[in-house]
């Protein structure tokens, strides 16, 4: 006989409007082993908890169910209360009343009805629980950062602050992301590449952390704590230890091409380091259109090299390292706004994009700061900027609001003003200036620097003379408006960068419909993945403007550091076990199991006559296990079974909800 | 002052006898961004925008005094394809002319 206790939860209106607790605790204390029941407003704070200890000590109770919310929610909070009244965490059960039954019922009688099958249901399986304990495992400690843009580096030096190793992984040749390329940031003016790169300075000069530039995630195995990842190093065709960046390589370079850092106004060559403040500041050698690799003949850089540094023959070399924890901070990408044929992108060569705008703008960009026209090459006089290019345009673009634009947008305003008194004209569907400082800076666009504010959009764009013709409606009058323009500036939307998904499972995070990476809560755990040990910071999880990217990437950090200065983990016991008796041995579970967590034993087993004999047995790594259960659906002999959820557990599910 | 009144939107709801086929009116989506009106050929620059507007705030005497303009849309559709919320602006035109053809016409 067991002593169970039911505790029903009110959680205010929001289960006790649709179930009525009354006859729910009536029907609970008629079900067998059930000797305690107790309603309670919300079970899950201090008092409601105390309540649950107390039954336990004076009721003696040896078995709890918690009639409540999801146990997503709060089955560890439960699990906490009954261990610290001295029960094991496992011998309690939650039924879900809410989001199963209060919450998705219009009718009372029927919600009432289905939470007391749900408590029955609980109330039978916790009969047949076990005493459960947990294990530990080892903490590699060391973390992985993919990305190495402000929110990469800013978790990166959180973590090595903190005393702990930090790899980062970045594709391009150099750390500085997004943030490399813009001119002043938003709303204080300060330069971006002036409070940018002492982070990049630190994080190349900081013993803890390890820079992998020029190089890619390519695996990922293992679980928290122990993550294994293969990372490819592409083949830089530079002996790093040589190098001293000198520069004479890429100014003897013949082969020049549209430089990806300049968004193709400017030039690079073949040999190139993206931008002067490169981090690490040594070149890398782009093979496809390097004229030694395309022909054979050139090695102008080998030969000109004073170091001896250039190795045509270097090859892409693969790492395995082992990891406790990995953060994303892999970015965003800025929305190629070609499908608006009507704003003319890419015909009229006159309309870039705010990115664009910002490398023209950039002191050490292709104009050296010069805000000339690219057709041109005359300084524009009239400059009307476009918000929402793509943001908010579900029939074009894409259907969130980018977050960052209205603000961008009032600072090009500003720095036409301010840089060549051009006449900024934004054309806008709504402001939203949600952030501190953000609304005054928007005031000053149009009080100081007299930006003409126009509530519309423009729907079309085109070329009179030298000018471009923007035509839109003043939405505010009514009235048709049409502005002749010297430049146009889109201000297009951040998208998640071309290989979120892949990345994604590689790495088995999820991603939304639109290739940002989800967190666990969107409210209360905004930096972590439902991986646990995987961590997110930055433009990968959602647009974001930098002074968020750089909170969250330190809120990761934080996690991160959390996890790596525990000496163990406690695994959760909720995994797979064989019963070697009953196995027969066919492994058939190994090749389902979708953590490689199942691997086939040898054991001697006497049988009669006294004779011994051996044979192969499935089993089980529980530290790999996750619990999924596909193993135990597998198994033929039904020798698999998932811990706190046995075959015998489910049945008696089964019997309480159908008989 | 006119005074609100939501219901007008359910009568011209009402008015549409395909309103079961899932094209009845329905412009709560407009972000009021004007392109609809800045792209149009006829330059009805009361179209569409504001004429929903009126409909869903219920200001019915207004969208009864434009019935000459709501006649002279093209259904062209340059606005439905421009349009960012995606509104079916011409679906709307076509609901509002029944409900014209009701209340003012009395056909």
């Amino acid at each position: 006989m067991r002593r169970v206790g039911v505790f029903v939860c009110w959680c205010g209106s929001n289960i006790a409007g649709m179930v009525d607790i009354e006859q729910v605790k009536a029907a609970a204390a008629k079900m067998p082993n059930v000797v305690y029941v107790e309603d309670n407003k919300y079970t899950c704070s201090e008092p409601g908890q105390a309540a649950i200890q107390k039954a336990i000590k004076e009721q003696n109770l040896d078995r709890v169910v918690v009639a409540a919310c999801s146990p997503r929610m709060h089955e560890n909070t439960f699990r906490r209360t009954v261990s610290g009244a001295g029960l094991n965490a496992y011998l309690l059960e939650i039924a879900n009343i809410r989001e199963h039954c209060s919450w998705v019922h219009p009718d009372k009688a029927a919600g009432t009805k289905k939470a007391v099958d749900l408590v029955r249901r609980a109330v039978y399986k916790v009969a047949k629980n076990v005493p459960l304990q947990r294990a530990s495992i080892d903490v590699t400690k060391k973390a992985l950062v993919i990305g190495g843009g402000i929110a990469g580096i800013q978790a990166a030096l959180d973590i090595a602050d903190a005393g702990q190793p930090v790899v980062i992984v970045e594709k391009t040749p150099s750390i500085g992301g997004h943030m490399a390329q813009l001119d002043k940031t938003f709303p204080t003016l300060d330069c971006s590449a002036c409070i940018l790169t002492p982070k990049m300075v630190d994080a190349a000069q900081n013993q803890n952390i390890t820079l992998m530039t020029w190089s890619e995630v390519e695996k990922v195995e293992g679980y928290i704590g122990n993550f294994t990842v293969t990372i490819r190093k592409k083949a830089r065709h530079i002996d790093t230890t040589k190098c001293t960046g000198c520069g004479i390589c890429w100014s003897k370079c013949p082969a020049k091409l549209p430089s990806e850092f300049d968004l193709g106004l400017g030039q690079r060559k073949a040999i190139y380091v993206p931008f002067p403040q490169a981090i690490p500041n040594k070149p890398v050698i782009d093979e496809k259109n390097c004229i030694y690799f395309k022909t054979g003949k050139c090695k102008a850089c080998q030969i000109f090299c004073p170091a001896g540094a250039i190795a045509f023959d270097q090859k892409d070399e693969l790492i395995e390292e082992k990891f406790g924890a990995i953060i994303v901070a892999t970015g965003y990408e800025q929305w190629d706004p070609s499908p608006y044929g009507e704003y003319g992108y890419g015909r009229y060569k006159d309309v870039i994009t705010g990115l664009e705008f910002e490398r023209l703008v950039n002191a050490s960009g292709p104009t050296e700061g010069k805000i000339k026209r690219p057709s041109d090459g005359k300084i524009p006089k009239d400059v009307v900027i476009i918000q929402c290019v793509g943001s908010r345009d579900e029939a074009k673009g894409i259907p969130y609001c980018s977050k960052t634009c209205c603000m961008y947008s009032a600072k090009h305003a500003i720095l036409l003003d301010e840089k060549i008194h051009a006449h900024p004209y934004v054309f806008y569907m709504d402001v939203r200036t949600p952030g501190k400082g953000y609304e005054e800076f928007y005031k000053r666009a149009t009080e100081e620097h007299h930006a003409t504010y126009i509530r519309g959009r423009v729907s079309k764009v085109y070329q009179k003379g030298d000018k471009l013709v923007c035509l839109g409606e003043d939405t505010l009058l009514g009235k048709k408006v049409a502005v002749e323009a010297d430049m146009v500036i889109l201000a297009s939307a951040m998208v998640h960068q071309p290989a979120a998904s892949k990345l994604a499972q590689t790495l088995g995070i999820s991603y939304d419909q639109n290739h940002f990476y989800t967190e666990a809560h969107a409210k209360l755990r905004p930096v972590e993945t439902n991986t646990a040990g995987i961590f997110l910071a930055g433009a990968c999880q959602g647009p974001k403007d930098i002074p968020e990217t750089v909170a969250q990437a330190s809120a990761a950090a934080s996690k991160a550091i959390g996890l790596l200065s525990k000496a163990k983990l406690e695994t959760e016991p909720l995994v797979a076990q064989v019963n070697e008796g009953i196995c027969s041995g066919c492994l058939w579970c190994k090749p389902i199991c979708p953590y490689k967590a199942i691997d086939g034993k040898v054991i001697k087993e006497r049988i009669a006559g006294g004779k011994t004999i051996e044979r192969t047995v499935a089993s089980v790594n529980a530290s790999l296990c996750q619990g999924c259960g596909a193993c135990t659906v597998a198994c033929r002999t039904g020798a698999m079974n998932v811990l706190g959820f046995t075959n015998e557990h489910i049945l008696a599910e089964v019997d309480a909800l159908c008989l | 002052m006119a005074l609100l009144n939501p219901d007008l939107a359910d009568q011209v709801r009402q008015a549409t006898p395909w309103s079961s086929s899932g094209h009845e009116f329905n412009a709560s989506a407009c972000m009021n961004c004007g392109v609809c009106g800045a792209v149009c050929p006829m330059g009805i620059e009361l179209l569409p925008r504001k004429l929903f507007r009126y409909v869903l705030l219920g200001m019915e005497d207004q969208v009864k005094e434009n019935t000459e303009t709501i006649y002279s849309c093209l259904l062209c559709k340059m606005c439905e394809v421009n349009c960012p919320a995606g509104v079916h602006i011409a679906e709307n035109v076509r609901s509002l002319r029944h409900f014209i053809n009701r209340q003012v016409f009395r056909l």
